[in-house]
């Protein structure tokens, strides 16, 4: 018989093994990552399906603070859910249920939408992923002629700098924010009124545990947003090789959005080759301003999905007045790390 | 506890259709190809729907085999579980 177990450090080694059978490069298998996200803090467990010593399943349980029409609505967000055991699945997805039934998935596998679907969650439409130079990725599955014309097209010069991006932006848009760069969220950084229908909005203690500055497997840069000189929000950047907006808030949409593209120039304001940016939105009037930067939105939506929601509004969810961002749960936090130096086959 | 274990029958049989009630009584995830995670979360909830019950934490990983999910629902009946 099985036990559902809370992760603790010194179960690591049992667990590494398991990641080495989750597949390559699987987040688990990075003792720095799984130590930080999911121990020493008040928000995050990782679950464990034990059978004898072996883990034959996980479930990461990430308790995250919305507002949703100005209510607080705390809900969980499932990381990490993986059995390695037919079945081990199920147990652990009801631990996560039992946590509390108000639960969010953005992104997930195919199975895990089999189980959202069949459990008649509630699927958002309108998030779209926004890609700037975007890479050119060869796939398994690939037929031979097209591998082949990704990997002549792999080697031709591609994209445009971010910086040369503001260029298309009318400069009178954008005059009056300045950032500042930050190592800590305080209190200030909140935003005091909010436009968004629906915005993660946690506490400073959650931001400065979830989007550290100084940690070694991931790099966040934490811009503070001044309109006219005062504080009107923050912008938080996921500097890796490919750039995300991990987290960001504002007292206004507008402003946001362009501190946004303000914050990843900054960041790219050094780079020799153009970097691959990523971001998400469901909002109609940051939507635009992404495009003319020259951000490309994916034809299908980004999977968004809720769980034990309060009653459905007349006419259903409208998401083109949320504010989406995509470093939520482990979206950003995904092998290789960068102080990763033993990647698996 | 012959009532809990015909009612027991009728949950697996809604969610293994494909099995021979016969076969149910010795189901496990071990030996029940198809006992993936989706059906064990259908087990589950068929479960709480039909016994009236909210399986509690503690107890969630005996949902595994016929036989664990039977010796938790008469205790359950017999009192509460331990």
């Amino acid at each position: 018989m099985g036990k559902i177990v809370q992760y603790t450090p010194d179960q690591f080694a049992l667990l590494k093994r398991a990641a080495e059978r989750m597949g390559p490069n699987y987040s688990l298998y990075h003792r720095p990552f799984v130590d930080y996200y999911y121990t020493g803090n008040a928000w995050c467990k990782l679950f464990l399906f034990m059978q004898e010593d072996a883990v034959i399943g996980s479930i990461g349980v990430d308790s995250m603070r919305f507002e949703l029409n100005g209510q607080p609505l705390m809900t969980t967000f499932a990381t990490s859910y993986y059995a390695l055991e037919s079945g081990a699945g199920g147990p652990l997805y009801m631990k996560w249920m039992r946590s509390n039934p108000a639960a969010i998935i953005f992104g997930g596998s195919e199975d895990t939408h089999r189980i959202a679907r069949a459990q008649h969650w509630t699927y958002i439409e309108g998030v779209k992923v926004y890609e700037l130079n975007r890479p050119i990725v060869v796939y398994p599955q690939d037929p031979p002629w097209r591998a082949l014309g990704k990997r002549v097209a792999q080697l031709l010069p591609k994209g445009t700098p971010v910086a040369r991006c503001l260029e298309r932006m009318p400069k009178e848009a954008y005059a009056h924010i300045t950032l500042r760069e930050e190592t800590l969220f305080t209190d200030d950084l909140l935003p005091a009124s909010s436009p968004f229908a629906f915005r993660l909005a946690p506490t400073v203690d959650y931001l400065n545990w979830r989007y550290r500055t100084d940690l070694s497997f991931v790099r966040y840069r934490l811009f503070r947003i001044l309109k006219g000189g005062a504080t009107a929000g923050y912008v938080v950047i996921n500097d890796g090789p490919r750039l995300m907006v991990a987290q960001s808030d504002a007292d206004d949409s507008a402003t946001l959005a362009y501190a946004i593209l303000l914050a990843l120039t900054e960041v790219c304001r050094n780079d020799r080759k153009p970097r691959p940016v990523a971001l998400t939105s469901s909002h109609r009037e940051m939507q635009p301003i992404f495009a003319q930067f020259g951000f490309q939105p994916s034809q299908k939506d980004r999977p968004f999905v809720f769980n034990g929601l309060p009653r459905m509004a007349e006419g259903g969810w409208d998401a083109s007045r949320w504010l989406v961002n995509f470093d939520w749960g482990d979206n950003g936090l995904r092998a290789p790390f960068l102080d990763q130096k033993e990647p698996i086959s | 506890m012959a009532d809990i274990r015909e009612r027991l029958i009728r949950c697996f049989a809604g969610t293994f259709p494909e099995v021979s009630e016969a076969e149910l009584p010795a189901a496990s995830i071990a030996t029940l190809g198809i006992w993936d995670s989706l059906r064990s979360i259908t087990l589950m909830t068929v479960i709480e729907q039909e016994f009236g019950v909210e399986i509690p934490e503690e107890e969630l990983e005996q949902f595994v085999s016929f036989a664990l999910i039977e010796d938790y629902l008469e205790r359950e009946a017999g009192g509460g579980a331990s």
